[in-house]
């Protein structure tokens, strides 16, 4: 019988997390505040007020073991999954990443020009010897000079300039020069740094030397939520896209994020270049993502079976370089892959002395594909199975023998089942891994050869995911996240159901539960 | 009585034995080594081509030389040292960190009744089969927002990275270690209860032990993870050149707008892979010690 | 127990009192210009701006990112103020981050400094959003061995091939990236194929050329250049026929310069045109964030540094592109990026369209040579389709 005494150090360990957590709450969620986080400072203030309690409550067993890593599943996990899903009924895509507020001052801002041609002044910077703003010394295209600050602009007299070498002044009345030494000290105070110059106009630093009379070309009126080109008279009305159009359709870019609806979803359901592939795609999909569980799991199995006799000599060696794939990029080993199987120069041709058109028939492109993965995929199925295998509990195992039972039956009766009720969750785990392994069509086939009939962008190897990826980020104008998450969410709706189907129909999952 | 002591019993066996038990698990072991290794010559071979193309490699280069190793240590611009360092503490820190958590989840989860429970065992499953390209940009977007406030948890800070690589410790491993829980024996916790044992002190001293074989795979798999995923580290941490991975770093050498350098890739992913070897021969001793571990009891 | 309880609660507070008391949050500020680039670049970069940052007292700070990836990071951390003040990127992104809101307008006084060519490629929709400072093409490299003198015709070339295939001396034409469009423009062109009508910066995306009445009537062609070797369809990148004299043609960009020369074929090449194309002119240059935490300093930067002739011929001498500013080309001695850079020029080649709609031509006009290269379907039937794809999408 062993002693359990109970000692303080656990309890101490115990204050100074706690403390440290409630800490941190204290100091972080003022600042959360002040950005105006509130999310985030509701998140930390609920999280830390639930440990609090878990943890001093001695009746809250479960909750002190199960509690800190629900709350990290919650924000780094559950979140941005329900982000995605928002983002899924957006339309957040190229030309369309700012918020409506942003989009519109770019808009404005972009459309600044110059008066005329030769709207270049040159220009010193000084400081106003009495307010210390900013002004700029401007000489005028008569030679005149002008003093522009942001409260306003004034003429200078002649009689306050004394004029100095090149063209330059070297002294201003009332205002204090700045070397260029001082200028790089605030440097940051120019960006953006407009002047009224009268009327609509401007004048702009262009340089530590130079200013450019500038005006708008387009003016948005708040009230009217509407931009007129000052030059044209046109106006532009937003519309349901997020976007500033005119009457006859033209566009002033950027456009601005906004809610879309059901959009997203209902042009991959309807629009043929979307839906005519996708059961061909689909059942792809399926099939690949089971093969390569069943596949990796038998091997990888089998391997951890026999490799797991006491007496093998070397098994520790031979186990350590069996991972070895495991630990290579997938960017790396899966470009040697693609060059194995060039059917010209490839090795594996060469070696069997056959021209098997790999990478360009769909068949062969399967075959090629399914074998990668099972390269790839074995030593995580055999790790995970010798895991399992080597902790059986002794217990059982040796109850069995003690029975009478050959080791075959405990082998097949005992030692599998349980190996399997292990293991199954990490199976369906795995399926759904594989049905979303984007990386491992991309970077071998790109999803090829085409599929003809598609219309040219979904491939014979492609899955759902790397073919909603092409659609998403390789066709229209670019990068169309909104329609992304709209078909990862089905993606993810599809895997699942069926993860969720399969368990109920497992009767060992079902008991495990 | 333990399996060791039967292990010291067994007399050495002979060759006819040897043949009939042995010969072929050799030979298994040999075929499978062969075809997980095979791509890897060409790997090697191209680490030492100076030309490096990886695609079309021939298995001897033709004018074989250390130049990549070369480029792979004495370039400032691309500390691999530095970003080895980097790849080893934090997958380091981050298997521990994740099977503590995973371990302790799945203990409550197979030890205990709660409301809540079911639930929670479904979206760990679930949740797993976010496609994980998207979840990165809002994961980008959140740390945008809460490193304005908090500076460890900004973007760039390898803190951060751990943090939200812990945030998916409540994975499919906690189930891999609830489903192993569940078959040890009641009877062991309720005996160690009568013995007077606390509740953590049953975990801490008699689950956790026990369950060495699974947790040192999940240490491992773990450790790997962390070592190759590229997309959240990138998103992260991208930027800071000294604080990057060796997965996220070397991409630089194959990802420029010109020149893909394969050649310094593949010798760096292959130096890469020395520590997992190496902490898998190490933590074998845990794997296989796992049947002797349940014998404590009495 | 209550008690017990309590102990440790009070103890948490305290604690809790006592660390926050601490932390203190830190800042750091200066003139620091940030300038986003990949990793080849990174190196010439720092040198070539080193003098300007240290007389005007600016950290120079180039962070080194995924060239993959760089484009979606500066659309999305720029309006969270985590961007650069400077990007470095090819011209034909700047549609799509123009269009995005990204990028912050730019002026040039001097534009007679640069050819009309580059400065087009950085313009969209009439506004300028960077400058260049190199210029590239894709040309014509020949194995002087295999082959005399440059080619005169398509016609030349095909005839070539058949009596070096006769002699068994060579194993394909021309040695070209399967399927890759850009590398591939030269020969579709030749044929009488182009992408959008219009002209310079001013696409007419209702004139689609992918499948021109021209390009219609030649593009049996590929068929026939497929079938008989002149083109293959297993081709990489790497070259790997080419460097082992065992293709008289290739099509090259000066980025595959470095190789060429450690390759065998060393000493026995030249370079010409492709009779009767023309390749896309890139250019390379600055643009600066609209959201640059130092905007000023940024656009100081380009007016001042970029547009130097010293720094632009730094930047040629560690990456060895043709620079962009002419008075900086006019110093190159690299016969090689002369002998590329006179077939742009004489074939009338234009810039690569920058408008964002071009991710999807190049999309459809890959898998038409995909397709082609493949067997699975004739040129004319490929590139048709691909045409009709390109019309819905910009449409």
């Amino acid at each position: 019988m062993r002693s359990f005494s109970h000692k303080t150090p656990a309890l101490l360990v115990k204050i100074i997390l706690l403390g440290a957590l409630n800490a941190f709450t204290f100091w972080a969620v003022p600042i959360l505040l002040s950005h105006k986080t509130w999310f985030f400072a509701a998140y930390f203030v609920i999280s830390t007020i639930l440990i609090d309690y878990v943890f001093l409550n001695s009746k809250r067993i479960a909750g002190k073991y199960i509690v800190p890593g629900v709350i990290l599943l919650l924000l780094f996990q559950v979140y941005p999954a329900l982000f995605t899903g928002y983002i899924a009924f957006t339309n957040y895509s190229t030309g369309h990443f700012l918020d409506k507020e942003s989009a519109i001052e770019v808009m404005v801002s972009n459309s600044y020009e110059l008066v005329n041609d030769d709207a270049i002044y040159s220009m010193q910077i000084a400081k106003d010897r009495l307010s210390g703003e900013i002004a700029l010394i401007i000489r005028d295209k008569d030679g005149s000079f002008l003093a522009a600050k942001k409260s306003g602009t004034s003429k200078i007299p002649t009689s306050a300039i004394t004029p100095g070498s090149d063209g330059k002044v070297s002294a201003v009345e009332g205002f204090k020069l700045l070397s260029d030494a001082e200028l790089m000290s605030i440097i940051e105070q120019f960006n953006d740094f407009y002047v009224p110059a009268g009327g609509n106009q401007f004048f702009r630093v262009a340089d530590f030397n130079a200013v450019e009379k500038v005006q708008p070309v387009l003016a948005y009126d708040k009230a009217k939520d509407q931009i007129t080109n000052i030059s044209t008279g046109v106006t532009y009305r937003p519309d349901k896209n997020g976007s500033m159009v005119s009457a006859d359709g033209e566009e002033i870019e950027p456009g601005w994020t906004t809610t879309v609806g059901w959009r997203n979803f209902t042009k991959v359901a309807t629009d043929q270049r979307y839906r005519g592939p996708m059961g061909l795609v689909l059942a792809w999909t399926f099939s690949y993502a089971a093969l390569v569980v069943l596949s990796t799991f038998f091997f990888g199995l089998v391997l951890a079976l026999v490799l797991n006799h006491p007496r093998l000599k070397l098994r520790r060696v031979y186990r350590s370089l069996l991972i070895v794939p495991y630990a290579m990029p997938s960017v790396l080993s899966l470009l040697v892959w693609a060059g194995m199987f060039n059917e010209e120069f490839g090795v594996i041709n060469r070696m069997l002395h056959t021209s098997i058109p790999w990478l360009s028939d769909q068949w062969m492109a399967k075959v090629a594909v399914l074998i990668v993965q099972l390269w790839a995929g074995t030593p995580y199925m055999f790790l995970i199975s010798t895991g399992a295998i080597q902790a059986l509990p002794s217990e059982i195992v040796e109850a069995a023998a003690v029975d009478g039972a050959s080791p075959q039956k405990v082998f097949w009766n005992i030692k599998l089942p349980l190996v399997l009720m292990t293991l199954t969750p990490l199976l369906i785990a795995s399926y759904a891994y594989n049905f979303s392994n984007f990386g491992a069509i991309y970077l071998l086939t790109g999803g090829g050869p085409t599929i003809i009939s598609s219309g040219g962008i979904a491939g014979h190897t492609d899955i759902l995911i790397s073919y909603t990826y092409k659609l998403a980020f390789m066709s229209g104008k670019g990068n169309d996240y909104g329609l992304a998450s709209a078909v990862s969410f089905f993606n993810f709706l599809l895997v699942a159901s069926i993860s969720i189907y399969s368990f109920r129909k497992s009767r060992t999952m079902e008991n495990m539960i | 009585m333990t399996r060791k002591v039967v292990l010291v019993q067994q007399k050495k066996m002979t060759f006819g034995k040897w043949l009939k038990t042995m010969s072929w698990r050799h030979l298994v072991a040999f075929i499978t080594i062969a075809f997980a290794l095979f791509p890897l010559f060409w790997m090697a071979s191209a680490s030492f081509d100076p030309l490096g193309i990886v695609s079309s490699q021939k298995l001897i280069p033709d004018h074989p030389g250390l130049d990549n190793f070369r480029t792979l240590f004495n370039d400032p611009d691309h500390p691999y040292l530095i970003w080895f360092r980097n790849s080893i503490v934090i997958s380091g820190v981050n298997a521990i960190l994740q099977m503590f958590i995973g371990a302790t989840a799945a203990y409550a989860l197979s030890r205990f009744r709660f409301k809540g429970r079911k639930t929670t065992l479904m979206t760990i499953l679930i949740i797993q089969m976010f496609p994980q390209l998207l979840a990165a940009t809002s994961i980008f977007l959140m740390l945008a927002e809460l490193g304005k406030s908090i500076p460890f948890l900004a973007l760039g800070n390898s803190i951060a990275l751990i943090i939200v690589f812990a945030g998916g410790a409540l994975g499919i491993n906690a189930w891999m270690l609830k489903g192993f829980y569940d078959t040890i024996p009641s009877e062991i916790d309720e005996s160690a209860k009568i013995d007077g044992a606390s509740h953590s002190q049953i975990y801490f001293r008699i689950i956790l032990p026990l369950a060495r074989p699974v947790l040192a795979v999940i240490v491992l798999l773990s450790f790997i993870g962390t070592m190759n995923e590229f997309l959240l580290t990138s998103v992260i941490l991208g930027g800071k050149q000294n604080s990057l991975t060796l997965a996220v770093g070397m991409q630089q050498y194959i990802d420029g707008q010109y020149k893909q350098h394969w050649g310094p890739f593949t010798a760096g992913a292959l130096i890469a892979s020395v520590p997992v070897v190496i902490l898998f021969m190490f933590l074998q001793k845990y794997v296989v010690s796992g049947l002797t571990a349940g014998s404590t009891k009495g | 127990m209550n008690k017990k309880r309590l102990g440790i609660a009070s103890a948490a507070i305290a604690a809790a009192v006592a660390i926050s008391g601490f932390v203190a949050p830190a800042q750091a500020a200066g003139s620091n210009l940030v300038i986003w680039t990949d990793s080849d670049r990174a190196k010439g970069l720092k040198e070539a701006s080193a003098a300007w940052a240290a007389k005007n007292g600016v950290t120079l700070t180039v962070v080194v990112k995924d060239f993959g990836k760089v484009r979606d990071e500066m659309i999305t951390a720029g309006p969270k103020g985590l961007g650069p003040d400077i990007l470095i990127a090819p011209h034909d992104w700047v549609g799509g981050l123009a269009a995005s809101g990204a990028l912050e307008r730019v002026s040039l006084t001097n534009r007679s400094a640069f050819p009309r060519t580059a400065l087009d490629g950085f313009t969209y929709r009439g506004i300028l959003y960077g400058i260049p400072y190199n210029v590239e093409n894709i040309a014509l490299v020949y194995n002087t061995k295999l082959v005399s003198s440059a080619p005169k015709t398509l016609a030349e070339m095909e005839s070539t091939w058949a009596t070096l295939k006769a002699a068994g001396t060579a194993k394909v034409g021309i040695d070209v990236q399967t399927g890759n469009p850009y590398m591939n423009t030269p020969l579709f062109t030749a044929l009488g194929g182009y992408v959008f009508g219009g002209k310079a910066n001013h696409p007419n995306p209702r004139n689609v050329g992918l499948y021109s009445a021209k390009f219609a009537k030649n593009a049996s062609k590929i068929d026939k250049w497929f079938a008989s070797g002149f083109l293959n369809k297993n081709s990489d990148w790497t070259y790997t026929n080419f460097y082992a004299g065992k293709a008289p043609y290739a099509i090259m960009g000066p980025w595959n310069l470095e190789d060429l020369h450690k390759s065998g074929m060393a000493s026995s090449y030249a370079i010409a045109g492709v009779p009767g194309g023309y390749p896309w002119i890139g250019a390379n240059g600055f643009m600066v964030s609209k959201y640059a935490p130092n905007k000023f300093l940024a656009k100081s930067y380009i007016a001042n540094v970029v547009t130097d002739v010293t720094f632009q011929y730094t930047l040629y001498k560690s990456t060895l592109k043709m620079p962009a500013l002419l008075a900086a080309a006019a110093k190159v001695d690299n016969q090689d990026l002369l002998a590329m850079s006179a077939y742009r020029d004489s074939s009338g080649a234009m810039p690569m369209w920058n408008i964002p709609q071009m991710a999807s031509v190049w999309t459809d006009w890959g898998n038409a040579w995909q397709t082609v290269a493949d067997g699975k379907s004739t040129a004319a039937a490929a590139f048709k389709l691909a045409a009709a794809n390109v019309k819905k999408l910009v449409s």
